[in-house]
């Protein structure tokens, strides 16, 4: 059965219909919501109030567009309006600059989990629009074009985004960090 | 700092969560299932005031231009006088025949505000 007709069958008062969309988008849905988060308890809330808000405004999805189309920016904007709500950590350059400077004496010691706490604290710091612009191009190697359609956002912010995000992981990112990582 | 491309995604990497995203399948459809069931609750009530207001308005319009009528037919009902029964039996049929034709129409227009909030 197709997408447009498991929408027709929802939108027809067949709710269990609904399950076929959370089973096929649920896993990508989580991990987009916790780049933006980073944090699972959150990331599931983030998801939870995302399909309510798909289930909810059906009516009004273009049927010929595929689900995820209408899914990953609700759920990216639902994500940044979480991180915006609570005020999910992000501390400026100059702070971040603080932290790494104290920490770059031990830097010669640096175990694998070290590092990769170290990288998670740069994208903690970074701007979450950011930090999952960042991800998705390189991380996910999504194109400019796919990245609009998961976030949706404009081609030229996603441009401007990924020239940003690309600048502040650089300075972020502690210089010790990048001479004693195994590349 | 310039970082290559490959640089760059090396380091995300290291980030990269190995746990599996957990089965919300079940939480979202309790979700929506008490989400409907609101809807539908919020429906009921908005019905009942709208039908309320139809019904108060014609009491109100019937009063307005028929209070000779009625004052004759409530004297009537007091002192029993029978003849007039047939205008208060025709009033209840009026507001019976009103109610069920104008639920459904309630009903269809609001039922896709319950299906999809």
């Amino acid at each position: 059965m197709s997408e447009s007709e498991h929408i027709k069958r929802v939108l027809a008062g067949d709710t269990d219909a609904f399950r076929y969309f959370i089973q096929t988008y649920q896993s990508y849905a989580y991990t987009l919501a916790l780049r933006i988060v980073r944090q699972p308890e959150m990331a599931e809330e983030v998801v939870q109030d995302a399909f309510l808000k798909a289930f909810r405004g059906l009516r009004q999805f273009n049927q010929d567009a595929k689900f995820s189309t209408w899914l990953y920016p609700i759920v990216t904007r639902q994500a940044l309006s979480y991180v915006r709500k609570k005020k999910l950590p992000t501390t400026t350059l100059e702070t971040a600059y603080a932290v790494s400077d104290t920490a770059a004496s031990a830097a010669q010691q640096l175990e694998k989990t070290e590092q990769r706490q170290l990288i998670e604290e740069v994208l903690q710091r970074m701007k979450p629009k950011e930090r999952l612009v960042l991800q998705l191009f390189y991380l996910e190697e999504q194109s400019i074009q796919e990245v609009e359609t998961i976030t949706g956002f404009s081609s030229s912010n996603v441009k401007v985004l990924l020239h940003r995000a690309r600048k502040s992981f650089e300075q972020l990112l502690p210089n010790y960090l990048y001479q004693n990582l195994m590349l | 700092m310039n970082l290559s491309d490959t640089e760059i995604k090396r380091y995300l990497q290291l980030t990269e969560p190995t746990t599996e995203s957990p089965d919300l399948e079940a939480v979202i459809m309790r979700r929506i299932e008490a989400h409907q069931v609101q809807q539908q609750a919020r429906e009921h009530s908005f019905r009942i005031i709208v039908l309320l207001a139809i019904i108060s308005m014609l009491c109100l319009l019937l009063l307005f231009f028929y209070s000779d009528v009625l004052l004759a037919s409530f004297s009537a009902i007091l002192s029993l006088n029978l003849s007039n029964y047939t205008l208060i039996i025709a009033a209840f049929m009026v507001g019976i025949f009103l109610f069920i034709s104008i639920d459904p129409i309630l009903k269809s227009l609001f039922r896709r505000r319950v299906q999809h909030g």
